[in-house]
């Protein structure tokens, strides 16, 4: 195992010596037109990335919370036999909590688009 | 009820406690009231426990009550434990009862100070020290009670610091102290290496089941005993105790009379065991203790200051517990303990009655004639002479014959000498105090003549009270001769005397009466001499002085010894700190510390420069860190 | 026992926390003191179920999670944690603009992952709860969304955070594909037993150490505390100084501890740790000395301290580890008290600069924040002595003296810092108009019962010392 960790560190080292010969041989010349962003040569559109509404972070993370809870349902479902009642009562609670989650998230204002 | 002896030593720390920090918004009555109240509590307590002690079957062991463990490191443990046995019990009584009275004195005399809750809150955090050293049931924690009672008699006596000659004497008092205490610790571990324990039932197993032999035994006998001559103020290190008569005077009494100065004493009767063990160690005892008899009694016949007369007769009476202890007759020493805390806390507490009435006068050559201004504070100044000069019939008596005659009954006729020697000293210098004093012609300033009165009830009444002990606290421990089996001090202390139950004396009766007679006729004589050199024929002393001139200056600088001290040993030491200081310490030590500083401090700088604030970097040390982590456990 | 009483400590904190949040939508603002009061309540009722619980031995999901005494102690120490971090947080959220109830919500989520983490010896379960704390932590480092240095924090903790958390599943898998358990005890078996490991065990192991490091802090997995500890709101600094850091610890102690007694195979380990500790005591140590703003100063400290501490996993000093985060506990909120009662509305008083003269304008605060100092420094009488004094010298019993000799000189640099703190408290003329909200009782209150604990450890260690030798019994099985 010695020998494969060996060819991770020739392989490492090698590796970093070559960026930085790059770096340190390397003529270093720049200009303003160098520095500004690609753009398939095209002058740049816009100044910067605008910034996308918080909003949409916020509801994209509820749906993925909501549904990603739904999706453990399933499993309960195939065996809600097998465990019987107790099952229910199981499901009720874990439920419970997300409803407290979701009156938390409503009283908070998460689901008012314009506030 | 017997079980909460612990609650003993607590009640004052607790009262100490509350003054510390409430103690300048108290009015001042409440702060004595609570200070006084919580030693008489602690009073009661003892009174309770010594009555469930009198009730226990013959030959139990003796209670010990474990708080805590408090230390605990390896092999080495140290219990918050205390314990209640006979010899506590004494002690007990000596400290909280004696204590009690020298508090309530204070009321009156301290009623001027500035500092009043200051004072009442060190004088119970004493009470509590005291009462930690003799209650402990092991080493370790008696040590603490020892400091704690180190301490408190440090910032006592420099009570008054804004006095030059007291903050000196304060720190004199502890430096001396800690010298003996250098060798009390060096005793304390050389019994946890050969015993592994500090608990006192450890102690004299293993010296009964002989595993310390008897050379260890004697170096810590030494050793230990080399603390107790700094405590108990004995030849070599009791320089410091006339000194700290600059301490108000109920400290002179509480602490330099009654109680902390017994601490060696107590502490060697604890230790009985080793000492019997040792043979050397307790002879070295025996004649340190003769020998600071003797000779501190010289010194206090030509002292003109009434509290140092005072002082150098405790260091002389001291010296009697020593002999008692270090000739095997630890019950008498202790006998001598305990009557020699109530005369002699008497006599101080009347002196400073005296001091009091005439408004701060310390020297005996501006007084005389006070018999007549003092109603009271006279005749329980004379009870309390009469009694340390070993007339027959009061405490002192009882307990100096006890010593005296254990000395004899035991071959040592060399010590037994110098002791009736030291008694006749004893009763001369104490004589010639009182008739100096309270006789003879008056001496007064007129401005303190104007201001002559009797002390406040506050300060007679423990005055009477103390006399009338003085009077009949011997009675507890007559000796065999007057009657069989009375005397019940000696069989009370029974339990705790290990080892040398076949040393008890066995004089025929005529050569005890003899002995007793002997004492008698020298406490007489003592008087006498005193009568004749001060009252009858005041020339006589000018005389002596004027034909021995070189005996008489030798005494009165007290042999030279501060002087030889300072010269041997105090200011060689000064000056060789000096010399260190400044080529050693200056030069190499701050060198090399502020050299390693800065490169300290320049490796941090690098180090620090790492930190760029950049979450990037910071992940690129974590990769580094755990690739060279995970190759070093490959390879 | 196999019970469902046994999930009633961890319960209770849940249902405190799921309480809070939904109380917290209800509840004018001006109101939200009384969350941080419902807090205490449940805290003290967890707490007293622990103290019910000492000597029964409860345990639940077939022994997955496991309510020994070595657990109920951490479980304790960590009530007491977030108590007084909700007792000194009350003043200071309304004072800072930090007041969002979800605050002592999520204290106590952190405190549940914490619980989750201290009582398993399954890694699974383990890595559960480090992450039920970690998110909970991160919501707390940038809970002051108006200040860039907190969003800074929050931002930092949250990706090196995610980072390690990879580092630490990715050693339990490895581990699994190794020994077939997620296990401690049968992993470690595996160690014992087995004489050549493979590749993939012992990177497993190292991947689980590397996780466990950036918990505790351990250089150089370090880099984020000092810039967390900085931005986050000063009360949750306090706690991660003290809570994650007692539960990374818990579980390395539970990781190692049987380990090193018959121990064959754990000299690598042994090295590993050995050089963490040597690492982190001294650059800790170094880098504090340059630091000029007193939370900084203590973040670098708490990484020194977190030094100490594996030099009590080497020496295997199972009961010093406990004694030592008990004491620290106490001095290092009480350091943090001190200095979160040096602020007053919108404003904290951070640099050292404005530490000057503190020590007679407020005598109170100075004095206590002294012996704080004092005891993280490590002067008796204070806990902080006793506890290193009992590191170090089991660490000498153990013949590291190297380690000791290293450790005795990093506390020795330490002492500078911590009594230039002192220095400029005590003998600088103040050059700064400090004055600060002083009607803060809870906070005072806390600051007494630390001061308290660190006078009381320091001098009368016995009876503390009694529990943890029950705490730790578990431990050599």
């Amino acid at each position: 195992m010695s020998e494969l960790f060996l060819v991770f560190l020739v392989t490492g080292v090698l590796g970093i010596i070559l960026v930085l010969i790059n770096k340190i041989l390397g003529p270093k010349k720049s200009n303003p037109t160098k520095n500004t962003p690609f753009e398939c040569g095209s002058p740049y559109l816009q100044d910067r990335i605008t910034p996308v509404p918080i909003k949409y972070y916020l509801v994209a993370f509820l749906f993925l919370l909501f549904d990603v809870e739904v999706v453990f349902l399933f499993p309960w479902a195939l065996v809600f036999k097998k465990i019987g009642s107790p099952a229910l009562i199981y499901m009720a609670v874990y439920i419970l909590i997300l409803a407290l989650g979701f009156i938390y998230a409503w009283k908070k204002g998460a689901f008012l688009w314009e506030k | 009820m017997t079980e909460i002896f612990w609650l003993i030593p607590f009640i004052p720390a607790i009262s100490s406690f509350i003054l510390v920090i409430f103690g300048s918004k108290l009015p001042r009555k409440y702060i004595s009231f609570q200070a006084c109240f919580a030693v008489f509590i602690s009073f009661a307590i003892t009174i309770i426990s010594f009555v469930g002690l009198m009730q226990m079957p013959q030959g139990s062991s003796p209670l010990v009550k474990n708080l805590f463990s408090w230390i605990q490191s390896g092999s080495f443990k140290a219990d918050l434990s205390f314990q209640f046995d006979p010899l506590t019990a004494v002690m007990c009584f000596v400290v909280t009862g004696v204590g009690l009275l020298i508090h309530i004195y204070s009321i009156g005399y301290m009623a001027e100070d500035k500092s009043y809750a200051r004072f009442f809150t060190l004088m119970n955090l004493f009470t509590f020290s005291m009462l930690i050293l003799v209650m402990a049931s092991n080493l370790v924690l008696m040590f603490v009670g020892w400091e704690g009672v180190g301490f408190c008699s440090y910032i006592l006596i420099g009570f008054w610091y804004e006095k030059h000659s007291a903050a000196n004497a304060g720190k004199k008092a502890f430096i001396v102290n800690r010298i003996g205490d250098a060798g009390f610790l060096l005793g304390i571990f050389f019994i946890f290496i050969h015993v592994g324990s500090g608990e006192f039932s450890a102690i004299n197993e293993a010296i009964a089941g002989g595993s310390i032999t008897q050379g260890i035994a004697t170096l810590i006998a030494l050793l230990l005993f080399a603390g107790a001559t700094g405590k108990s103020a004995q030849i070599p290190l009791y320089v410091w105790l006339p000194d700290a008569m600059e301490g108000p005077t109920p400290v002179s009494a509480l602490i330099h009379a009654a109680t902390m100065v017994t601490a060696g004493v107590y502490m060697v009767a604890r230790m009985n065991a080793l000492y019997t063990l040792s043979g050397t160690g307790a002879n070295v005892v025996a004649i340190i203790g003769a020998v600071t008899a003797i000779y501190a009694a010289t010194m206090a016949l030509v002292q003109n200051d009434i509290k140092r007369v005072l002082a150098y007769s405790t260091i002389s009476q001291i010296g009697y517990m020593f002999i008692g202890c270090g000739v095997g007759a630890y019950a008498a020493g202790i006998f001598h303990l305990y009557t020699h805390a109530f005369f002699k806390s008497l006599l101080f507490l009347a002196a400073g009655s005296v001091i009091h009435a005439l408004s701060g006068e310390l020297d005996m050559r501006k007084m005389g004639g006070l018999r007549k201004y003092l109603p009271i504070t006279y005749p329980v100044f004379l009870i309390g002479a009469i009694a340390i000069a070993g007339v027959p019939f009061l405490s002192g008596f009882f307990s100096k014959d006890a010593i005296l005659t254990s000395a004899y009954a035991r071959g040592q006729y060399g010590i037994w000498l110098l002791g009736i020697l030291g008694a006749i000293l004893t009763a001369f210098y104490m004589f010639r105090l009182i008739f100096l004093t309270f006789y003879g012609k008056e001496r007064l300033e007129p401005e303190t003549k104007a201001h002559l009165h009797e002390s406040p009830k506050s300060m007679t009444i423990p005055l009477v009270i103390l006399a009338f002990f003085s009077v009949v606290a011997g009675y507890i421990g007559m000796p065999v001769v007057l009657g069989k089996n009375i005397n019940w001090f000696n069989s009370f202390l029974a339990p705790i005397i290990h080892g040398g139950p076949g040393h008890e004396a066995h004089l025929s009766i005529g050569t005890e009466w003899l002995l007793i007679l002997v004492s008698v006729l020298v406490a007489l004589t003592g008087i006498y001499l005193a009568y004749v050199f001060y009252l009858k024929k005041p020339e006589i002393p000018k005389k002596l002085v004027s034909r021995f001139p070189f005996l008489y200056k030798l005494l009165y600088n007290k042999y030279y010894v501060d002087e030889i001290y300072n010269a041997t040993f105090v200011n060689p030491t000064i000056k060789g700190s000096k010399f260190v200081y400044k080529n050693f310490d200056l030069k190499i030590i701050d060198g090399a510390v502020n050299g390693s500083a800065s490169a300290t401090g320049f490796f941090g700088l690098i180090l620090s420069r790492l930190h760029t604030g950049l979450i990037k970097d910071y992940a690129l040390v974590f990769l580094l860190g755990a690739i060279i982590l995970i190759g070093y456990l490959i390879f | 026992m196999n019970t469902y009483t046994a999930l009633y400590p961890i319960l209770t904190i849940v249902t405190g926390a799921l309480l809070i949040i939904l109380l917290e939508v209800f509840l004018k603002k001006e109101k939200k003191d009384y969350l941080g009061f419902i807090a205490v309540l449940f805290l003290l009722a967890s707490g007293a179920e622990c103290i019910k619980f000492w000597n029964k031995g409860f345990s639940y999901f077939e022994g997955t999670l496991l309510l020994d005494k070595f657990a109920l102690f951490f479980f304790l120490i960590m009530i007491l944690t977030v108590i007084f971090i909700t007792l000194i947080s009350l003043k200071y959220l309304s004072l800072q603009h930090t007041d969002h109830g979800e605050y002592y919500g999520l204290l106590l989520f952190a405190l549940s992952g914490m619980m989750i983490m201290v009582s398993s010896r399954d890694f699974l379960v383990i890595f559960l709860g480090l992450e039920v704390l970690s998110m909970a932590s991160y919501a707390l480092a940038g809970l002051k969304r108006d200040d860039e240095r907190s969003s800074e924090a929050a931002i930092k903790y949250f990706l090196l955070g995610s980072f390690a958390s990879a580092f630490l599943v990715f050693g339990i898998a490895l581990l699994y594909g190794a020994v077939f358990s997620t296990d401690i005890s049968t992993i470690m078996n595996f160690f014992h037993v087995e004489t050549n490991f493979s590749l993939m065990a012992l990177t497993g192991m190292a991947f689980i150490i590397i996780g466990f490091g950036f918990k505790i802090a351990v250089v150089p997995f370090h880099m984020w505390t000092p810039d967390v500890y900085q931005g986050s709101p000063t009360p949750v600094t306090a706690f991660f100084s003290v809570g994650p850091k007692a539960a990374g610890f818990a579980v390395l102690m539970r990781i190692f501890f049987p380990f090193w007694k018959e121990a064959v195979n754990s000299e690598i380990f042994f090295h590993i740790l050995w050089i963490l500790s040597v690492l982190t005591m001294v650059v800790g140590n170094l880098v504090a000395l340059r630091q000029k703003n007193v939370k900084r100063i203590l973040a670098y400290s708490s990484i020194a301290h977190a030094g100490y501490i594996l030099v009590a996993i080497l020496a295997g000093d199972n009961s010093g580890l406990l004694f030592y985060l008990t004491v620290y506990l106490f001095m290092n909120i009480g350091a943090f008290s001190a200095v979160i009662a040096l602020s007053r509305k919108g404003k904290e008083f951070l640099e050292l600069e404005d530490y000057s003269g503190i020590g007679f304008r407020y005598p109170w605060i100075g004095a206590t924040f002294t012996v704080f100092l004092f005891s993280l420094a490590g002067f008796p009488p204070t806990g902080g002595f006793l506890a290193k004094f009992y590191i170090f010298s089991s660490a000498v019993h153990k013949g590291l003296v190297p380690l000791v000799i290293i450790g005795v000189l990093a506390s020795l640099i330490s002492v500078f810092y911590y009594l230039r703190i002192v220095i400029y408290m005590y003998m600088r003329e103040p050059t700064r108009n400090v004055v600060i909200f002083s009607y803060n009782p809870a906070l005072f209150l806390v600051l007494f019962l630390c001061l308290y604990g660190v006078l009381m450890l320091g001098i009368f260690p016995g009876n503390i010392l009694l529990y943890i030798k029950q705490a730790v019994a578990p431990l050599a099985f």
